[in-house]
């Protein structure tokens, strides 16, 4: 084999070459961020917590881009381990498809459809429909798909919540692999075997496929939410998968090792805070209760799966306000227990990254509103800085895809946080009891 | 092997992380107060780009007559040698748009309009050396050269006026008060220039630096009511003893300060303070309570800083000549003057050479001491203003004249006496002939004194018609002249060897005056 040298280490020195260049001209765009943003601060010694707060995101950011630039060599080693002599050439473990649907007729078909369409032996694939007490159409338009295609298992109950309709499909199917799948998203048939590649590894529990927006070019909302499901799963879930700690995968492909999630799952079906069930953040949760039982989660960049994305600001608000109360709970969960399974994760990932989420919406209120209006400070220097900022993710996120046209959105997207999403967290703590989905019925 | 690789990730992670996060914070705390990471700093580069850009434009008209003109030859400069040197004094130098003119500070915008201006007339800044070379007599400099000074070491009169001299290629000299920009304390003031500045100022080569005191620049407990007045020129009142300050309490104190600045700038800058600028352009002269020290200041500064800055009065010429460092004369520029009034007070003072036949009938050629002037046809008006009763004005650049003889058709119009000067140096030096109803008078004043006059009473006639009067200085003999006639003559005393001439008015009652100065003859004689 050539470059054998390279692989044993994982590191390809050219590439890596290029990627500390992007590092370099990034380190020099941030250093003038800072030593501007610190102008601002009239007095160091007054507020240490501004001035520290530049640094630690910063920081922070750049720590993200390096983790995501050594993700290949991470994947690939965990791939590439001990093959061929332990690993079957061509890996093909029993598949279930789980699919919870709740009042889903104009999407359910197509879902389906795509996952019949992937190229695996029929014997091993399977997919089970969870009608969780759909009122409209939902079930005639399955009923009619299980004619079409009679392998489909089709489960039908009163509405229990997105879990327990999880939770049934775990149970009921034999299969070694379970994808759960949500009813508006669909694999993509081509790269679906890259999904469960990296279960050859018997140390990998759950992989998260890439998510991108089908919607994408509906409106300005969903192409912003376009480049940020980019940065989001391209960047930061390929930094965490790094580590192979992913900390949320994905609710709308990810795939499971069965024999790892059965354990756990009646945990995280009882999931409560402050005595009431946690009814969202089902995909987070359950990531959370595997990562606690010391499994590994990885990212899969190759594998894609395409979801609809809300398009509508109302729609938008509603699911930020549930992924941030989720975000929210979780976070004291995790943090119970991370620092004993993964203390290198949680100190140079996790606890910062907590920190981070809970002091920006002060940091964002002392700038946009505080300082403006007690100090008559305006916060050029702050916007300013999320700006570079921005601009250091889109060199990384424009050498990892030139063909992606959405890259001017993040900008868009960051500015759309620092005015409003970062004080989202705010409101989504204060109605943290209330356990409505918000967009559809629990 | 993956677990093996997961270290090697993990270290490199940690290592980029904890490096980034270090590199972050030490450099910016080194660089926080680095002078070429504040924000002044890339203004002050900014300001300079765009000033050398208007430069282009503001003294070759274009850029295209720039090039033109980088290849032609340099015009060469002027041989002649400068028989006075003006120095300018500014304050601030403001780049606000909210700023409204306060007399003492100037905008950035107007700044840089004299600078420019000065270039193109062809004026150039000398050094604080040259300066005292030639106020001993040792050096000549080229014509119009003039030294550019600035008080209290503001920040934003560095801020402002150093691009503007990086692009016109002046030098220019701070007067430093030491005790609030060089002291030892970390205090940062957001006012004053820092060290740091400062020695970035000296670098430059673009700045001198000089001493406007170490705490001297502001007021004192002058009295036992707590009335306040000038450092310098005034006895301190002790209240805890109930008395003023011994005259040697006074000479120690002043004495202390001045060496202390001096000595701060030698220690903190490393460079050495020769010249001193009074606060206030008070060297005893304004003083409220110890009038000795117009007496005593002197002979404590100069020993120190050899070449020492007042303000220049209005009853003087407002330029340098070769007649010793100490108490040289500024110029004040305010608020409103403009680009093109500057560039006229700086002609005015320019030497005028003493022909055969001159007029200068230009309003700007006179001094004003007091009241007003106005040339209308060939003619000069000479009247009180609203605060004065009287008027007095002198031609300026006249300083070095010596035998000349001076004429005019004088018509009083408001008013019932005047009088011609000669030898006019300042309030304190000069020859006169007072013309009045009843008698002509042969005055002098010499070092403030006055001396024993000649007069002579004659029915003049002077009010209510043309006078023709003229005054004639040769050598140390002097004579005052009506209608053609020898009146009055007498000997000046030694002190009075040169000086200009002057015109005053004014009136026995008090009720204005106003005189029209026509057919102005001035004559060289031998």
């Amino acid at each position: 084999m050539n470059g054998t040298h390279n692989k044993i280490i994982g590191l390809d020195w050219s590439d890596l070459f290029y990627k500390s260049f992007i590092i370099l001209s990034g380190l020099f765009l941030v250093f003038f961020v800072i030593l501007f943003k610190s102008k601002t601060t009239t007095d160091f010694q007054l507020e240490p917590t501004f001035f520290s707060y530049a640094i630690f995101v910063t920081t922070f950011e750049v720590s993200r881009i390096i983790s995501a630039m050594l993700y290949n060599s991470s994947f690939k080693s965990l791939l590439d381990e001990s093959r061929p002599n332990k690993y079957p050439e061509k890996y093909q473990p029993n598949v279930a498809f789980v699919i919870p649907c709740l009042n889903e007729e104009e999407a359910i078909s197509e879902s389906i459809t795509q996952c019949f369409k992937i190229d695996y032996p029929e014997d091993k694939l399977e997919v089970i429909v969870v009608n969780d007490g759909s009122t409209d159409n939902t079930e005639t338009v399955i009923s009619k798909l299980k004619n079409h295609y009679p392998r489909l298992r089709v489960i039908s109950w009163p509405n229990q919540g997105k879990r327990w309709a999880m939770a049934a499909g775990f149970k009921l199917s034999n299969a070694e692999i379970v994808v759960q799948l949500d009813s508006d998203s669909q694999v993509d048939p081509d790269t679906f075997h890259e999904l469960i590649a990296p279960f050859q590894n018997p140390e990998v529990s759950a992989v998260c496929a890439l998510g991108k927006a089908k919607n994408a070019d509906a409106n300005v909302i969903t192409k912003m939410q376009a480049s940020y499901y980019f940065v989001s799963f391209r960047i930061l879930k390929a930094a965490e998968s790094t580590f192979n700690t992913v900390f949320c995968l994905s609710g709308c492909c990810s795939a499971y090792r069965k024999k790892d999630v059965m354990p756990v799952i009646y945990d995280w079906l009882s999931e409560n805070f402050l005595g009431r069930p946690v009814t969202w953040g089902d995909d987070r949760s359950l990531t959370s209760w595997l990562l606690k039982a010391g499994k590994r989660t990885v990212y899969a960049d190759k594998a894609i799966a395409y979801t609809v994305v809300p398009d509508s600001w109302k729609k938008l608000m509603k699911q930020q306000i549930r992924w941030k109360k989720s975000w929210i709970i979780n976070a004291l969960l995790t943090s119970r227990f991370i620092y004993k399974k993964q203390p290198f994760v949680a100190l140079f990932y996790y606890f910062p990254l907590v920190a981070i989420s809970f002091l920006t919406p002060f940091v964002a209120f002392h700038a946009m509103i505080y300082a403006p209006l007690m100090d008559g400070i305006m916060p050029m220097y702050h916007i300013i800085g999320i700006i570079l900022l921005t601009a250091l993710m889109v060199i990384y996120y424009r050498y990892l895809d030139k063909n992606d046209n959405y890259w001017p959105y993040l900008f868009l997207w960051s500015l759309l946080n620092l005015f409003f999403l970062s004080f989202i967290i705010a409101w989504a703590a204060i109605r943290i009891q209330d356990r409505g989905w918000g967009t559809r019925q629990a | 092997m993956h677990k093996f690789n997961l270290i090697i990730i993990k270290t490199a992670v940690a290592f980029f992380t904890v490096a980034f996060a270090l590199n972050l914070v030490t450099g910016m705390s080194l660089l926080r107060d680095n002078f070429y990471f504040q924000k002044y700093f890339y203004k002050m580069q900014w300001d300079w780009a765009k000033s050398e850009i208007e430069f282009i434009k503001f003294y070759h008209g274009g850029f295209g007559a720039w090039l033109r003109a980088k290849k032609q030859e340099k015009p060469i400069a002027p041989n002649e040698s400068a028989q006075s040197i003006p120095v300018l004094l500014y304050h601030g130098v403001i780049d606000d748009s909210d700023w409204e003119p306060d007399e003492v500070n100037i905008s950035f915008a107007n700044f840089k309009k004299h600078m420019f201006a000065l270039k193109k007339a062809g004026y150039e800044t000398i050094t604080l050396n040259d300066y005292i070379a030639f106020s001993k007599g040792e050096k000549d400099l080229p014509e119009k050269s003039f030294l550019l000074t600035f008080d209290d070491g503001r920040k934003d009169s560095f801020f402002g006026a150093d691009p503007v001299l990086r692009t016109v290629d002046y030098t220019a000299v701070m007067y430093v008060i030491t005790g609030r920009s060089l002291d030892m304390s970390d205090q940062k003031s957001p006012f004053h220039l820092s060290k740091l500045e400062l020695e970035k100022m000296i670098e430059s080569s673009r700045w001198q630096i000089g001493s406007h005191t170490q705490n001297g620049h502001g007021d004192i407990i002058i009295g036992p009511d707590g009335e306040k007045g000038h450092f310098m020129s005034n006895l301190m009142w002790k209240e805890e003893y109930k008395r003023f300050e011994t005259r040697e309490e006074y000479i120690e104190r002043i004495e202390q300060d001045l060496k202390n600045s001096k000595s701060e700038i030698k220690n903190v800058l490393g460079v050495k303070g020769i010249s001193f600028a009074y606060p206030f352009g008070d060297f005893g002269q304004a003083s409220e309570n110890f009038p000795a020290s117009r007496e005593i200041l002197p002979k404590l500064v100069d020993p120190i800083f050899p070449l020492s800055f007042r303000q220049a009065g209005n009853n003087q010429y407002p330029i340098n000549y070769s007649e010793g460092p100490s108490l040289s004369k500024r110029i004040n520029i305010a608020s409103n003057v403009s680009a093109k009034d500057l560039l006229a007070i700086l002609e005015s003072n320019e030497e005028k050479p003493l022909d055969d036949k001159i007029y200068y009938i230009k309003d700007t050629d006179w001094q004003k001491s007091w009241g007003d002037i106005e040339a209308i046809d060939n003619a000069l008006f000479v009247g009180n203003s609203e605060w004065e009763d009287s008027a007095m004005t002198f031609l300026g650049g006249s300083y070095l004249w010596k035998n000349y003889d001076v004429q005019a058709s004088a018509s009083i119009i408001k008013g019932n006496n005047f009088s011609i000067s000669t030898r006019f140096k300042d309030e304190n030096n000069y020859a006169s002939c007072e013309y009045s109803d009843t008698r002509v008078v042969l005055f002098q004043r010499s070092g403030g004194i006055e001396k024993p006059f000649i007069e002579k009473d004659i029915f003049t006639n002077i009010v209510g018609r043309k006078t023709e009067v003229s005054m004639r200085a040769q050598n140390n003999w002097v004579g005052c002249y009506l209608d053609g006639n020898l009146i009055v003559s007498g000997n000046l005393d030694n002190n009075l060897d040169h000086g200009g001439l002057g015109f005053k008015v004014w009136d026995s009652t008090g009720k204005g005056v106003i005189i029209k100065l026509e057919n102005l003859i001035i004559k060289k004689l031998p």
